[in-house]
């Protein structure tokens, strides 16, 4: 047992135990640490605050199923995000793909300021903070809808490293793939989501 | 210089920019990127992209949610499906484990299906009369009963807590009566304070019974049940066991684990009642129990049931307060 606390946090290696033993506190204090980061994830993969509100809500419960298999091999984050992620995944290549707001109409509407920021801070033609330019609403849906567009396997790691900041070990652990696997999609989102910015900036 | 395909410089440009990469091929990077304006482009344009995507703002979960999680919870505590444990954190245990498993079925499934085919040879033919579908409508609301399939011998010990142990007791017996489990039933009576019976009959008919049960389980004070493992020490025990928990204990297959099950179900209901806040069922002044009527009867007619495919025990143990 104290092998396998190793790879988890101190807070989560006691908190963890205590779920095991039932203790519906310990399970509180747990769902209350990991709740925003898992719904944001959730949100950023599946782009539906009702949908990513229901999957967050499916994966503490799938959490508090499963939690006595749980061998603290992984890190327990790791193991909960691959709970919220394995749902999303399964989730978004189930449904019907909703129209998307067409990202060309988008760009030639009267709000082209957003779109013009976005443009050059990517050019790296002005050295704007990166906190204010994402805080831009206009940007933020154009990033938003941008990532839609990806398959959901590239934009689940994209997701997972770039905005949880997960290691590509991490990755790999949370969607069950080869390292070689996290390198490759991650590449490949990245060279797609320029791609579409492109084509709408 | 750039004898390097196109895929496999995007790769090592991501991976630079996550500091995923060797030192020889973070090295190789650099020089690409200090003798290829195009390459160094590149490389600027993905670290912009990616700090943009890390400054997307953090949005917060609904301030319901973990209220949400809990009425979820409660719901599938009652909740007759028995869900398999999905998340596991091994992924070459869990590959070797489905292997293991589905081989184990491939081998057990012809024998069992064989063991049950000669059962029902070399033993007396069942009662025609009874029903194939275990029956709905004694169990109250939630109860979903569906046959269980291949199966393995299962006992468990039922123990009701209830301050009306002669009407409970009276309840179990027409029940018993009811699914003609009389000859499957050893009965013995330790007086007004406690009662016991020891059912030993085929799963369906133990699902039936529990079915029926489920509509005077409010009328207990506690509830638990102990699943018992051939060894005398092997045992898994679910306090405050629900009647959906019970039927679904005998529900499982040969691809389910029964111990891993009332594990998961004791942990659960465990966990509800130890969540802050959880609510207190008020149940009010104790009614009286209210006993199974059969639909045709005294069956004075009916054959009694001589041969069924005897693989579960249940001990139900009625004990006052």
């Amino acid at each position: 047992m104290q092998k396998q606390l190793d790879n988890i946090t101190i807070d989560d290696a006691i908190l963890v135990r205590r779920c095991r033993e039932g203790d519906g506190v310990a399970v509180e204090r747990l769902i209350i640490k990991y709740q925003d980061r898992i719904f944001n994830v959730i949100l950023k993969i599946c782009g539906n605050k009702d949908d990513a509100a229901e999957l967050t809500q499916e994966t503490f419960v799938k959490f508090i199923e499963n939690i006595g298999s749980f061998a603290g091999r992984s890190a327990f984050y790791t193991w909960l995000f691959r709970i919220g992620v394995n749902l999303t995944l399964t989730y978004c290549k189930r449904r019907t793909k909703a129209p998307m707001l067409s990202l060309d109409a988008a760009a030639g509407t009267e709000a082209g300021d957003g779109a013009a920021q976005l443009k050059a801070f990517l050019a790296d033609k002005d050295s704007l903070d990166p906190a204010m330019v994402a805080q831009n609403r206009e940007i933020g849906e154009i990033v938003m809808q941008s990532l839609g567009r990806l398959d959901e396997d590239h934009r689940a790691v994209l997701v997972l490293r770039d905005i949880e900041g997960m290691a590509y070990a991490e990755i790999a652990e949370a969607l069950d793939v080869q390292l070689g696997t996290v390198k490759s999609r991650l590449s490949r989102a990245r060279t797609n989501l320029k791609e579409i910015l492109d084509t709408v900036l | 210089m750039n004898h390097i395909d196109r895929p496999e410089l995007e790769e090592l440009l991501s991976a630079y920019i996550d500091d995923e990469l060797p030192e020889r091929q973070r090295t190789q990077v650099k020089r690409l990127v200090e003798h290829d304006e195009k390459i160094a482009d590149d490389l600027r344009y993905l670290e912009k992209q990616k700090e943009l995507l890390a400054a997307l703002p953090v949005v917060s979960a609904p301030g319901d949610m973990l209220n949400g999680v809990k009425a979820a919870v409660e719901r599938k505590a009652v909740s007759a499906d028995a869900d398999r444990v999905e998340a596991r954190d091994e992924a070459p245990r869990r590959i070797y484990t489905r292997r293991l498993s589905a081989t184990a079925a491939m081998i057990l499934a012809p024998v069992g299906i064989l063991a049950w085919v000669v059962w029902t040879i070399i033993m007396p033919l069942s009662n025609p009369g009874s029903p194939k579908e275990p029956l709905v409508g004694h169990g109250g609301p939630g109860v979903v009963v569906k046959s269980p399939g291949i199966s393995f011998p299962l006992t468990a010990s039922l123990q009701l807590t209830t301050p009306q142990v002669i009407s409970m007791g009276d309840f179990i017996n027409k029940a018993i009566y009811k699914y003609n489990l009389v000859n499957f039933t050893a009965n013995i009576s330790a007086g007004d304070a406690s009662k016991t019976y020891t059912i030993t009959a085929g799963r369906e008919q133990i699902v039936n019974l529990l079915t029926d049960l489920a509509g005077v389980w409010d009328k207990c004070d506690s509830t638990s049940m102990t699943v018992h493992g051939r060894a005398m020490s092997a045992h898994a025990r679910v306090e405050n066991i629900t009647p959906q928990q019970a039927i679904a204990l005998y529900q499982v297959d040969i691809f389910d684990d029964p111990f891993r099950l009332a594990g998961n179900f004791d942990r659960m209901n465990r966990i509800l009642r130890s969540m802050p806040g959880y609510g207190i069922i008020e149940t009010g002044p104790m009614t009286a129990i209210e006993l199974p009527i059969p639909t045709s009867g005294i069956r004075k007619d009916q054959p009694e049931q001589t041969g069924t495919v005897n693989n579960a025990t249940l001990f139900i143990t009625i004990t006052a307060p």
